[in-house]
């Protein structure tokens, strides 16, 4: 009986369930081609806060996310698995992420505004998250400016991992998709070639 | 929040297809759905229908009235001539099933063509079996037919009717006519009499139906609206096909209705059958409210209503969230009264402040018996004030909790003058009488007070006459009179004794006794024994300041020694007493 693999997910499954040695391969290439930015994108995190006011206290003052760069480099890393289905139906195979709070805002702060967010003050009324309620008018240009240049990447501009994917220049990604490839092609092959059976 | 690069993203379509899949199913259900509930649906298509039967009469009228008009300008009208037209149309359309909607301008056609209602006639019946027999309608052959008759028989050639085209160049118009007639007779009356014959009969019947409905409709709005024009024509006929559609559906419910009561569970079915009601009619609202008129202002009334109750609901329930809430803290605020109140008994028992202020005037009282300089004297009674003051603030509390008023006037005087005093003290002003007033209160009165103050400057004023021979009396002090000054202390009942200069060992030792002095002897067993009256006492200085004793010791045969160091030892015990005084040992 021919049964019909659809999507990532599944197929990820079943070279995992099928062919073990196929996913242990895959896995350790991907590892092999992801590391290295992740080790790098790891580099770019300062050690210290780039400006003092963002550092972290004694006591706690709001809700933003105080810098501290042992925390975004342990949010650095990458993942082999399979990722969720997105809204448009798009799955990954395997993806780089820094995932946390303070590592998001110095990867990205000043991609979406250049000049910070648009200013209205403590005052001002309404519950808008696109706005700068700092008592300093010019808080978010000057958090923008004490910040590194955003570097641009195929997959975005950024400080972190994105400028780790740019220095790459797609050797990573080629590496990747290679081995996604190979591992994919193995296991057609072998579920054309043999009859597979689960791994225990 | 978190930045990922996805490496190797493929379009998983699974999805899709089985989003699409789930929705064909619930389109499927959807439309059933609609089926099942299609008598919803009825209002809307009821009104819809009356108002095409009105349509639909209106036009059929217009036929009638254009094919009259145009018998009447060729001089065909006369007699009664456009009823029978009329009639024969109502004929032909029940036996053809072709609609009068197309028969009436067809014959108009052909009359204005022939000028004869008999040629007209014989015309559209070839017309119908040509229509029959090529699957034209009937409005293209009639219209070919009256050109042919005219003189141009190309439309005729394009119908495909099966003439020649010598046939058709001829002109002859009787011999297409013949030709026609043979090639097509009994076309219509096959068709009609064939299923689908039937069908269009059954359409001419019920567009008839429509248009007598149509007819009666107008008919009856026009005798209701007078004279108003064509307005309130409208609206009555809006409001009387929506009546006929309430006739129809009511019917419909009513049949579902029986069937509801028919379920067998009777107090089930008239549950049921209320919400059915309730259902039917607020969709029934909402279905005419898109036409407009009179339902509309219902419907939005209704709806206002709605929203206004929904309004009412939502601010009644966040009322008695409020008074719920209210109610809750007027309930704890009980409880916490209650266990104040608790407290506040408990505290007589418990009252940690009262307690430590107690134990501090108490300490007080022990630093006072210490105090050996002024200072300390004066930090005592500072001390003192302060907690005074401490505890006429707590008396106060009490005072005021219990809501005594004398009792808060009370406790308020005390405060304002513990203060003064307090006040007194902070400033160092201070007066030897305000220092012991505050010292009284660590002693009871009957051991310090004024008077015994008094008395104790007055003995002294004695002792310093005693020392100096002096009989003069100070002022203020009387010398032997009155009850109880100058009593013998230790006899009482000896008579009054005045300190006079001695003349004798017993005067010296009354006068000693006087001045709280213990004249002793030591005895035979060596104990110590008040001196009597007189003896044993010698050696008294001139001066009379300085008291020698000479002890004559009575004892035994023994070591002298040790019988010193006795005598030495008893000396000594009572200058620890302090019994022995005005001498140096």
């Amino acid at each position: 009986m021919r049964i019909e693999v659809e999507g990532v997910k599944a197929t990820r499954k079943a070279i995992r369930s099928f062919a073990p040695d196929l996913n242990k391969q895959l896995n350790a290439e991907l590892r092999l081609a992801l590391a290295p930015i992740a080790k790098k994108a790891r580099g770019f995190v300062p050690a210290s806060s780039p400006m003092s006011g963002w550092a972290g206290r004694s006591f706690s003052e709001g809700k933003f996310p105080t810098y501290n760069a042992r925390t975004i480099a342990s949010g650095i890393g990458f993942s082999t698995k399979a990722g969720k289905t997105t809204r448009s139906g798009f799955t990954s195979n395997a993806k780089l992420f820094n995932k946390s709070v303070a590592g998001a805002i110095y990867e990205t702060a000043g991609r979406k505004n250049p000049n910070g967010q648009q200013w209205v003050g403590a005052k001002a009324g309404g519950a808008s998250k696109g706005v700068s309620r700092s008592v300093n008018p010019h808080a978010g240009e000057q958090f923008i400016n004490n910040l590194p240049p955003l570097v641009n990447s195929l997959k975005g501009r950024g400080r972190l991992i994105l400028r780790a994917w740019a220095q790459d220049q797609g050797k990573a990604y080629g590496a990747a998709i290679k081995a996604i490839d190979k591992a994919e092609r193995a296991f057609k092959d072998r579920a054309e070639r043999e009859t597979l059976r689960k791994a225990a | 929040m978190a930045i990922d690069i996805n490496i190797g993203s493929k379009l998983d379509a699974k999805g899709f297809k089985k989003a699409e899949t789930a929705l064909d199913k619930l389109n499927a259900q959807g439309k059933n759905l609609a089926k099942t509930f299609g008598y919803a649906f009825g209002t809307a298509a009821i009104v819809r229908y009356a108002k095409n039967a009105a349509i639909a009469f209106a036009q059929d009228e217009k036929a009638a009235a254009s094919l009259s008009k145009t018998l009447e300008n060729l001089g065909l009208g006369f007699g009664g001539a456009s009823k029978d037209v009329n009639d024969y149309i109502s004929n032909l359309e029940k036996q053809t099933g072709v609609l009068d909607d197309e028969l009436r301008p067809a014959m108009d056609r052909l009359l204005r063509a022939t000028s004869s209602i008999t040629d007209s006639q014989k015309l559209l019946s070839l017309a119908l079996d040509i229509s029959a027999g090529t699957g034209k309608s009937l409005t293209q052959v009639s219209q070919s037919l009256q050109k042919a008759y005219l003189g141009q028989t190309q439309a005729l050639g394009r119908l495909g009717v099966g003439l020649s085209k010598a046939e058709l160049s001829s002109g002859d118009f009787e011999v297409i006519q013949a030709r026609l007639t043979e090639l097509f007779a009994g076309q219509a009356q096959t068709a009609a009499d064939g299923y689908a014959g039937s069908i269009a009969r059954l359409q001419v019947a019920t567009n008839n139906a429509a248009e007598s409905i149509g007819q009666d409709l107008f008919t009856a709005v026009g005798t209701l609206s007078g004279g108003d024009g064509l307005p309130k024509t409208i609206q009555l006929i809006e409001s009387l096909s929506s009546g006929i559609g309430d006739a129809i559906i009511g019917i419909s419910r009513l049949a579902r209705n029986i069937g509801i009561l028919a379920s067998g569970n009777p107090l089930e079915s008239i549950r049921d059958l209320r919400a059915a009601t309730a259902k039917d009619r607020a969709a029934d609202i909402k279905e005419r409210a898109q036409y407009g008129g009179v339902y509309a202002n219902i419907y939005k009334a209704q709806v206002a209503s709605n929203a206004q109750l929904k309004k009412s609901v939502t601010q009644s329930k966040a009322l008695t969230k409020e008074t719920q809430a209210q109610l809750k803290a007027k309930q704890l605020q009980a409880a916490i009264d209650k266990a104040n109140l608790a407290l506040g008994k408990a505290s007589d028992v418990f009252d940690m402040d009262k307690i430590q202020i107690a134990a501090a005037l108490t300490n007080q009282a022990e630093q006072l018996g210490k105090a050996t300089t002024g200072a300390q004297v004066l930090q005592i009674a500072n001390d003192t004030a302060r907690l005074k003051v401490k505890q006429d603030i707590l008396i106060l509390e009490d005072a005021i909790a219990s809501k005594d008023q004398a009792a808060i006037e009370a406790a308020t005087k005390k405060l304002n003058e513990d203060m003064k005093i307090l006040g007194a003290l902070s400033s160092q002003n201070v007066k030897l009488l305000d220092i012991k007033s505050i010292l009284d209160m660590l002693k009871p009165k009957d051991l310090i007070n004024l008077d015994n103050l008094n008395e104790a400057l007055r003995l002294l004023g004695l002792i310093n006459l005693a020392s100096t021979g002096s009989k003069t009396t100070p002022s203020g002090y009387s010398a032997g009179t009155g009850a109880a000054a100058n009593q013998y202390p230790n006899n009482v009942g000896n008579g009054l004794y005045g300190i006079q200069t001695p003349s004798s060992i017993a005067a010296t030792n009354l006068n000693t006794e006087l001045l709280g002095g213990v004249a002793s002897v030591i005895g035979d067993n060596l104990k110590e024994y008040l001196a009597p009256s007189g003896g044993m006492l010698s050696g008294i200085s001139p001066s009379g300041r300085e008291f020698n004793f000479t002890v004559n010791v009575q004892t035994g045969i023994g070591d002298p020694n040790a019988i010193a160091d006795a005598v030495n030892q008893v000396i000594q015990d009572a200058v620890d007493r302090g019994t022995l005084r005005g001498g140096s040992y």
